[in-house]
């Protein structure tokens, strides 16, 4: 498989493995690991979150939703990390999805609008475009080199990559269970795991998600 | 000091480091104790005799202003080690001026697949993200521990998490004394032991914040806590036990035994539990007499819960565009939630203490977002994936 052309593609495989203590549907292979413990990180940890259908759409009409607040970085100080392609598992699953890059500049270079402009996406309804948020994005992978510890210690001012999933959901709805991030780093090959579960809300999706 | 253990030793599980620190450089004596486990001290009424157990030489090391504890699970006796292996230990050190210095740390035996032995520090995630045994065989299992044939099934991390795994013990707190000895009579102090075994004086109930939320609009928000978690509680310690002498010094960690779900709600709120905390007695020989040294510790919670409706609301800026929706945080990594004040104590020694817990799959906090006009998530000190604290704005 190309993981150098950026396509979300949906792994159908059964098989499960366990990698850093969570069971997976997907296979993650060899270098896989979960997000804190390897050389990319997507600032995540275990949670999850949902949109609700638009108010007054019909319930056959399909509807976009878009999912981000994941921050791509190094924990391995001058260390480029070459994203090669995100993976999706999703149950139900979508009609059809976008993985968009979210290049956010540094502090001083957001000042011609709003701060709140520059937040990260969290749950948005439409396209990204539609989100009315700030930031170029692009379906190009990116080179990773900022550093997640001199990101944090800066309150997000140094300039960061945000990953975003727009979704296209039909009446069941969307249950994206986590990422797989394929990159290379140091010569290698990775998986990043990101147990930060997408969800929009359609019949056939848990009630405890959606209200 | 010489290392206890090799690394080697270390990577093949033969002995697992348990704790490290540093220590005064004129350290003349130190001593380290587990202490009873929380099904022990629970049952014992006041002035009853605490069964610690104290380590033996061999057990650690000291010099050099440092200390290094290495101690397999199977060299400590069933009456220190609770569920889901976590031990309390209590380490004590006496500078050449006649000042002890003294602190607490838990630490947790985990295992990994291929039955390496190590230990964690229990709010470090490691053992918190790992399906461990469930709540009513531990207690079962607790109750059952009457010698050294039942031991707590161990939390199973995999084996690239526990690579130099060990708990690191911060600064001990210096308790001064006016009883100063000469360095002649070095040799008649002793720290564990030589006065007599330490005792419960006294215990108390608590409430401790456990987690904050701050809806806005008609969102509501909830805790869920269920029998599988753990909380780490402050330790406050004293050479006189009157009010307000004392000083914190170290935490020790609660395993529950209890599950509660809170009712959604819309109100600014911190969700609480309570805290059943011992005054345990210490005594340190200083030759011609025994001294005494307090320490208030959690011993378990009790079950209760409660609810503080509106407290006040933060500014939080690490934010995320949200519509309406659920959102979810029951992670064991990213930020811990913790508060350095939050243990209402300060009726009984003067201050509060701190309390720490981490998020986990059976420990989440819940915001079911409705929206009338735009809105964000937003942490308290990291973006909201990752933060300890969630409040929610509008945008």
């Amino acid at each position: 498989m190309n993981f150098h052309k950026l396509a979300a593609y949906f792994a159908m495989a059964s098989m499960g493995i366990t990698l850093g203590g969570c069971s997976l549907g997907i296979v993650a292979g060899p270098s896989g690991h979960v997000d804190g413990r390897g050389i990319l990180s997507a600032n995540s940890s275990p949670g999850g979150q949902s949109a609700n259908r638009p108010h007054g759409l019909p319930i056959a009409k399909p509807w976009w939703v878009t999912f981000g607040g994941l921050v791509l970085c190094s924990t391995s100080p001058d260390t480029s990390i070459e994203i090669e392609g995100v993976r999706l598992n999703g149950n139900p699953a979508p009609l059809e999805t976008r993985v968009l890059y979210r290049s956010i500049p540094p502090l001083s270079a957001r000042s011609e609008s709003s701060s709140n402009d520059w937040i990260l996406v969290g749950t948005s309804l439409g396209t990204f475009k539609e989100s009315g948020l700030k930031g170029s994005v692009s379906e190009n992978p990116p080179v990773i080199k900022q550093d997640c510890s001199d990101l944090r210690s800066s309150h997000y001012a140094l300039p960061h990559v945000e990953l975003i999933v727009e979704v296209k959901s039909g009446p069941s709805g969307v249950d994206l269970r986590q990422f797989l991030v394929d990159y290379r780093a140091k010569g290698k090959e990775y998986t990043l795991y990101i147990p930060w579960e997408n969800v929009a809300c359609g019949t056939k999706i848990d009630r405890n998600w959606c209200s | 000091m010489e290392p206890l253990v090799n690394v080697s030793d270390q990577e093949a599980g033969l002995t697992p480091i348990t704790l490290e620190g540093a220590i005064p450089s004129d350290t003349v004596e130190f001593s380290v104790s587990a202490d009873p486990s929380a099904t022990v001290v629970d049952a014992l009424n006041p002035g009853d005799t605490l069964p610690e157990f104290v380590l033996r030489p061999g057990m650690f090391s000291w010099g050099e202003g440092e200390f290094q504890v290495a101690v397999p699970l199977s060299s400590l006796p069933s009456k220190v080690v609770g569920v889901n292996g976590i031990v309390n230990f209590t380490v004590t050190a006496l500078d050449s001026s006649g000042d002890i210095h003294t602190t607490t740390a838990s630490a947790q035996a985990v295992q990994s697949n291929n039955n390496t032995q190590a230990w964690v520090d229990p709010e470090s995630g490691v053992a918190a993200a790992t399906d461990t045994e469930s709540p009513a065989k531990a207690d079962s299992q607790a109750m059952r521990r009457t010698n050294n044939t039942h031991r707590p099934s161990l939390p199973q991390v995999p084996e690239s998490d526990l690579k130099d795994a060990h708990v690191t013990l911060g600064k001990l707190t210096r308790l001064s004394t006016s009883a100063k000895l000469g360095p002649s009579k070095r040799k008649d102090w002793a720290l564990a032991g030589t006065c007599g075994a330490d005792t419960l004086v006294n215990t108390t109930r608590v409430w401790s914040r456990i987690g904050t939320s701050f809806p806005v609009g008609a969102t509501t928000a909830w805790m869920d806590v269920d029998g599988r978690t753990s909380r780490t509680y402050g330790v406050a310690v004293s050479n006189t036990n009157k009010f307000g002498s004392f000083s914190k010094s170290g935490s020790q960690t609660v395993s529950s035994g209890w599950s509660n779900e809170w009712a959604r709600s819309g109100n600014q709120r911190s969700y609480e539990v309570e805290v059943k905390y011992g005054l345990y007695k210490h005594l340190t020989l200083k030759y011609p007499k025994c001294e005494p040294t307090y320490y208030w510790k959690p011993i378990v919670e009790t079950g209760g819960t409660s609810v503080t409706n509106g407290i006040g609301r933060p500014s939080w800026t690490h934010c995320v565009k949200v519509v309406e929706g659920t959102w979810r945080r029951y992670t064991s990594s990213g930020s811990a939630y913790s508060n350095s004040s939050a243990v209402n104590i300060s009726g009984v020694i003067g201050m509060d203490l701190s309390v720490s817990r981490q998020y986990s799959n059976s420990q989440s906090l819940n915001y079911a977002i409705k929206t009338s006009k735009p809105k964000m998530l937003c942490g308290n000190n990291d973006e909201p994936s990752r933060a300890g604290s969630i409040m929610e704005k509008f945008k």
